[in-house]
């Protein structure tokens, strides 16, 4: 129990600024207030890692709080390795998008800024929740911030793409209810820890799996429920792209690593393999399938669909490898995803289109946005000595320890990303000028650069120095993947 | 460069120019016949020692890069220079 | 041993360019020339100097062990002067170029060379390698020129496929043996054993598209004709002779392999072959690059010592001559800005010091006595002979041969001499022709003084090319060559004509994937896995929600509405009897009265 309630104060100093927002109703301090309130979370985070007990593989900055008693559910918070790099991602993001929201959106703002801050509550409090109860509060609780930010202000189909998000996450959420259900009649206890030594019989455990691997993977997303996945990406303003993309595809594989590896052991041993083989059709499918589009952000969303095939895949591999491989691409891709949106979301800013033909010449107009699409693109595609390198490298190192097939697909996804990349990349910046961008001032301006700077920085730093996101993942990994019954 | 000039275009002194390569091709044969009759040197293989096999073999090499090479052109490899413009 | 990456008294040659390169754009004027010139000067130096201590070491950054091992023994130092030299050689030769991003690619390209040169363990090897690829792609792309464009786009995503074979070999390779250690790989694996042959093939497979193997090699002649001017220079250097280096390194056995000997010796006639149907002078000059690195490939899968050495003095001789060579075509199109020879011709007139000096490195590549070629060519053709190879000696020769004949016999005829075509030249800027003069005085020097060459080989050498036999033989088979061409002038003029090569296959085969991914993927997925969110959710869930809302406004509103209306219609009769009339309301009183008597009659 520590002294200072630090994930506390986090989860919910972002609800405070809402409210604030509300009260206040004025467009100006609603911008400042969003700023100050999601600056003043990262500020409070940073205890975190610094006195983070990289040793120890329990959870750390415990709060507990006797809240439900007669029902045997606390108020209880705790991070351990596997969740605080997410945190740090969460908090970190949330910035950037009041960053770049602050010129984009224009109607109803502190609406807009509210619904964000919302968001960061349930992203924060999801990640820090040491039982289910809290787990599902907070999975609710994010869907409805994001339904509003893609369906007040998105693109032209946001309400449909806005529903269709909306349905495909409640279905999989009920059945996620129901298990959760079922777990508190077999063993009246809510509590990871506890959860994680109950033996329970297979077929328990399958059903289990299969109810939360609807949840799970309607959030990843994996194949074949990914549908939802470039409606709601392409519609969603920038910050809506960038929290998507960035931390809540990662919550269904956190859902993974926090539920489903631990807690139905026997069950994920037997469906490692269907799992291992809609993780490769993600990768490659969803590489095929972003080859061919002409929406910059729909370009990229397909490309989130099979990043997270890698994802996934080095979680299934059930090696310490694959899963911190895994759990190191997902950080990654959040920074590089929420980048890419960004680069998109402020030349949209500034063009209002997303199709790919309207643009070409870029480095000769908007060197400076050049040069980050640039090191963007290179990050994403796996390029060494840039973040993405280690992860992959890791997962496909995972992946040939289990099966050298794996392996090779996950080399071959590896390959198409960097075809997508490159020819993205070939088409909007390199060549001549195209006509429909005269006279659009396209460089990028002081606050733009002081957003995406940080995320170039990480993306390098990570590269060179991987260890320090690692370092904390190495205990917990063991200790999640001997709870599991499959140490490497 | 006036130098080279006037070699090249008086006929008169291309005609010598020519006469001259002949003359040292055929010192070059005679010496590759002749000189390892006298200095022996070590042959990998057998063929190495017949007559002015350099020579031949160079000749029969030239000659025969140049038919393989325009006949696979011909018959199968060169196309038009706007081939691959689609 | 550890040595710390970064410090004052020694720095990585390889990070020096790299790093070193973005100084570039910081200075101005004599500053920027003398920088260009002397970073890789200073990366010589710190070769030379490393020579002194040849050893194998870790390597740490500010204190923390980073997983990399620096290797120096005299095998990567050969490689290291003759990439250093030829950067230096490379950089002059730039000077007059303003294009500062240019400069900088070109240093970064040469940094990973030199990187891969000194790589003792797979992951730094891998860096490099990709850092090779990603930067000469620039040199390619700012040409700024859409033919340069596309072609620099296929040379990319060619060299990120092989980066990404390398990595799964690597991966496999180190998943097996347990360490990243880059060590000889050794002959095709006896045991038939699939985690130890196939890592073997695909590394393999990596290092022979970067050293243009064909049918791997495609790109080469693709991408080379349309860099820059001075860019074409240094990618001759580069990519293909660090393969070779990998190739010694990783697959030179004593025992041989033939698939690689015969590759090699294939390979050493292919380019000789598709050079005779080129038009355009530096795609003909590529696919030279193809012959000669063939001999290497050839002594490689030797493997004996006098094939190592030859295969690396052959790497040495033949950057030095073929930069000379591409610098002298290079000087031609920057000039006169021709590329083609059917259009070019008589420009001896106007260019002979250019025309003299690509002579130099025309006789040095046709292995003509006392020039580089010589000495270091005919070291592969003898270890051929010693190990009895008479089809593969043949073959060796045969492209010796080829190679005459286009170099140094097409090439300059076409371009420099033949029908005058009108065109008109000047000699290129100074500093070009100081770099050919250097290259050039570089190709006679080993040619007449072998031994400043043999001493840096990496095995111990026992060769004396000139004997009198060879000489007479080379230059018999030369003068005789000639011959031939003499005769078959009129056969070789050149057509304004492409030829295919195997990048046919993703060149034209690329649009019919692009096809099945257009049409059949894309309807799959917007078709029948996006509807299935039609069919399986919102399809009934919107109709469910549709019958519920009928049932509400249809029963259980209509229930609600009844009441309703049943209670209006109870309340309109109850209006009639408020009517204001007196008799009725007398009458009601009455009737009420008498039905209450009735019932209390009944109760009681």
């Amino acid at each position: 129990m520590t002294e200072i309630p630090v994930l506390t104060a986090m989860t919910f100093l972002p609800l405070v600024g809402a409210v604030a927002i509300l009260l206040f109703r004025s467009e100006r301090t609603a911008r400042w207030i969003a700023l100050g309130m999601s600056l003043a979370t990262l500020a409070v985070s940073l205890p975190l890692y610094r006195y983070f007990d990289k040793g120890s593989s329990d959870l750390q900055f415990v709060e507990h709080a006797v809240w439900l008693k007669d029902w045997n559910i606390a108020y209880q918070m705790g991070v351990d390795g596997i969740s605080l790099p997410f945190i740090f991602l969460a908090a970190v993001l949330t910035v950037l998008c009041v960053s770049v929201s602050w010129t984009a959106v224009r109607t109803r703002v502190p609406e807009f800024y509210a619904a964000l801050l919302l968001a960061e509550t349930a992203m924060i409090g999801l990640f820090a929740a040491a039982n289910l109860f809290l787990f599902f509060i907070f999975w609710e609780l994010m869907v409805v911030p994001l339904f509003l930010l893609i369906g007040v202000w998105g693109g032209p189909a946001r309400v449909h793409a806005a529903v269709k998000f909306l349905l495909f996450t409640l279905a999989g959420s009920v059945l996620m209810l129901v298990a959760m259900i079922t777990l508190y009649s077999e063993f009246g206890t809510l509590d990871f820890k506890e959860l994680v030594g109950q033996k329970m019989g297979i077929e328990l455990q399958g059903w289990l799996f299969v109810a939360f691997l609807a949840a799970f993977a309607v959030k990843v997303p994996m194949f074949p429920v990914h549908t939802w996945l470039p409606d709601a990406h392409t519609e969603a303003p920038t910050a809506g792209s960038v929290i998507l993309a960035g931390v809540l595809l990662k919550m269904g594989a956190y859902g993974f690593l926090r539920v489903s590896l631990p807690i139905l052991p026997d069950a994920v041993q037997m469906f490692v393999t269907p799992m291992l083989v809609l993780s490769v059709v993600a990768i490659v499918y969803g590489a095929y399938v972003t080859l061919m589009q002409t929406d910059v952000k729909r370009l990229i969303a397909y490309s989130s669909v099979s990043h997270m095939g890698f994802v996934t895949l080095g979680i299934f591999t059930l090696n310490s490898r694959g899963v911190e491989g895994a759990i190191l691409q997902m950080i990654n891709h959040g920074i590089i995803s929420a980048a890419l949106f960004l680069c998109v979301g402020m030349i949209y800013e500034r063009t209002h289109t997303r199709e790919i033909k309207d643009y070409g010449g870029l480095a000769k107009v908007a060197p400076v946005y050049s040069t980050f699409l640039a090191l963007f693109c290179l990050a994403a595609a796996g390029f060494p000595g840039l973040n993405s390198f280690v992860g992959e490298f890791l997962i496909i190192g995972g992946a040939f320890e289990t099966n050298t097939w794996l392996g090779g697909m996950a080399v071959w996804g590896v390959a198409l990303g960097t075809t997508y990349l490159v020819w993205l990349f070939y088409r909007m910046v390199m060549g001549d000028v195209n006509p429909g961008l005269e006279g659009l001032k396209l460089e990028l301006g002081v606050r733009e650069i002081a957003t995406l700077a940080p995320l170039a920085f990480v993306a390098v730093y990570l590269g060179v120095y991987p260890d320090c996101v690692l370092s904390y993942l190495h205990e917990t990994v063991d200790a999640l993947l001997v709870a599991g019954g499959t140490a490497s | 460069m006036k130098f080279l000039e006037r070699q090249l275009e008086d006929p008169v002194r291309v005609a010598r120019i020519k006469r001259w390569f002949y003359i040292g091709l055929a010192v070059v044969a005679v010496a590759e016949i002749g000189l390892p009759l006298i200095v022996h040197g070590d042959h990998h293989f057998s063929f190495e020692g017949w007559p002015a096999f350099g020579s031949l073999y160079g000749l029969a090499s030239c000659v025969a890069i140049i038919v393989v090479s325009k006949l696979l052109g011909k018959v199968w490899l060169m196309r038009r220079e706007d081939y691959y413009d689609s | 041993m550890t040595l710390e990456l970064v410090s004052l008294e020694w720095m990585h040659p390889g990070l020096l360019l790299i790093l070193g390169a973005w100084v570039l754009p910081l200075l101005k004027g004599r500053a920027k020339s003398a920088a260009m010139v002397l970073l890789p000067a200073a990366a010589l130096a710190i070769c030379v100097r490393l020579s002194l201590a040849p050893d194998t070491y870790g390597v740490s950054l500010l204190g923390h062990k980073l997983p990399f091992v620096f290797r120096v023994d005299k095998l990567s130092l050969i490689f290291s002067y003759v990439f250093s030299i030829m950067a230096v050689l490379g950089m002059i030769y730039s000077l007059h170029v303003k294009d500062d991003a240019q400069h900088v690619s070109a240093l970064t390209y040469a940094g990973g060379a030199l990187g891969v040169t000194f790589a003792g363990d797979f992951l730094s090897l891998y860096v490099f390698w990709e850092l090779m690829a990603m930067s000469s792609v620039l040199l390619i792309w700012l040409r700024r020129d859409p033919a340069a464009v596309a072609a620099g786009f296929r040379y990319l995503l060619v060299h990120v496929f092989g980066g990404l074979v390398l990595l799964a070999g690597i991966v496999l390779h180190c998943s097996a043996k347990g360490s990243f250690e880059f060590e000889s790989l050794g002959a095709f694996p006896a045991e038939d054993d699939w985690s130890v042959i196939l890592p073997w093939c695909l590394i393999l497979a990596a290092v022979m598209l970067n050293a243009a193997v064909p049918p791997l090699g495609a790109w080469l002649p693709d991408a080379y004709p349309e860099a820059t001017v001075t860019g074409a220079v240094f990618m001759t250097a580069f990519t293909t002779k660090s393969a070779v280096y990998v190739l010694i390194r990783g697959f030179a056995v004593p025992g041989g392999t033939e698939l690689i000997v015969w590759l090699g010796a294939a390979m050493a006639i292919y380019g000789v072959v598709f050079a005779v149907l080129e038009n355009d002078a530096r795609r003909l000059l590529a696919y030279h690059i193809i012959s000669q690195v063939g001999y290497m490939v050839c002594a490689v899968g030797i493997g004996s010592d006098l094939a190592v050495n030859g295969a690396s003095a052959h790497a040495f001789a033949h950057i030095l001559y073929k930069a000379l060579l591409f610098m002298g075509a290079g000087a031609v199109l920057q000039v006169t800005g021709l590329r083609k020879l059917n259009e070019m011709g008589g420009l001896y007139k106007t260019m002979p010091i250019t025309l003299g000096l690509y002579m130099i490195g025309a006789f040095a590549i046709s292995a003509v006595p006392l020039f580089s070629g010589f000495v270091s060519k005919s070291m592969i053709v003898a270890a051929a002979g010693e190990d009895k190879r008479q089809w593969i000696f043949l073959m060796l020769t045969l492209a010796s041969a080829g190679t005459f004949l286009h170099t140094g016999l097409k090439l300059p005829y076409y371009m420099f001499f033949g029908k005058d075509s009108g065109a008109r030249g000047h000699e290129p800027p100074r500093n070009m022709l100081v770099a050919m003069g250097l290259a050039a005085a570089a190709c006679v020097l080993i040619g007449v003084f072998p031994g400043v060459l043999y001493d840096q080989l990496p095995r111990a050498v026992d060769y004396h090319p000139y004997s009198v036999g060879h000489v007479t033989a080379s230059l018999g088979m030369l003068g005789f060559t000639a011959l031939g061409f003499f005769l078959l002038l009129k056969q070789l003029d050149p057509e304004p004509k492409i030829s295919l090569d195997t990048d046919w296959f993703y060149r034209k085969g690329s649009s019919a994937v692009v096809s099945v991914i257009r049409g059949p993927l894309v309807r799959l997925e917007s078709g029948w896995v996006g509807e299935i969110y039609e069919l399986v959710i919102r399809w009934p869930v919107l109709g469910v929600a549709r019958l519920l809302r009928r049932l509400d406004t249809g029963i259980v509103d209509y229930a609600v509405m009844s009441v309703g209306r049943l209670t209006q219609a109870f309340s309109r009769i109850l209006k009639t009897t408020v009517s204001g009339n007196v008799q009725h309301y007398g009458l009601l009183m009455a009737a009420g009265v008498l039905v209450l008597l009735a019932l209390a009659t009944i109760a009681l």
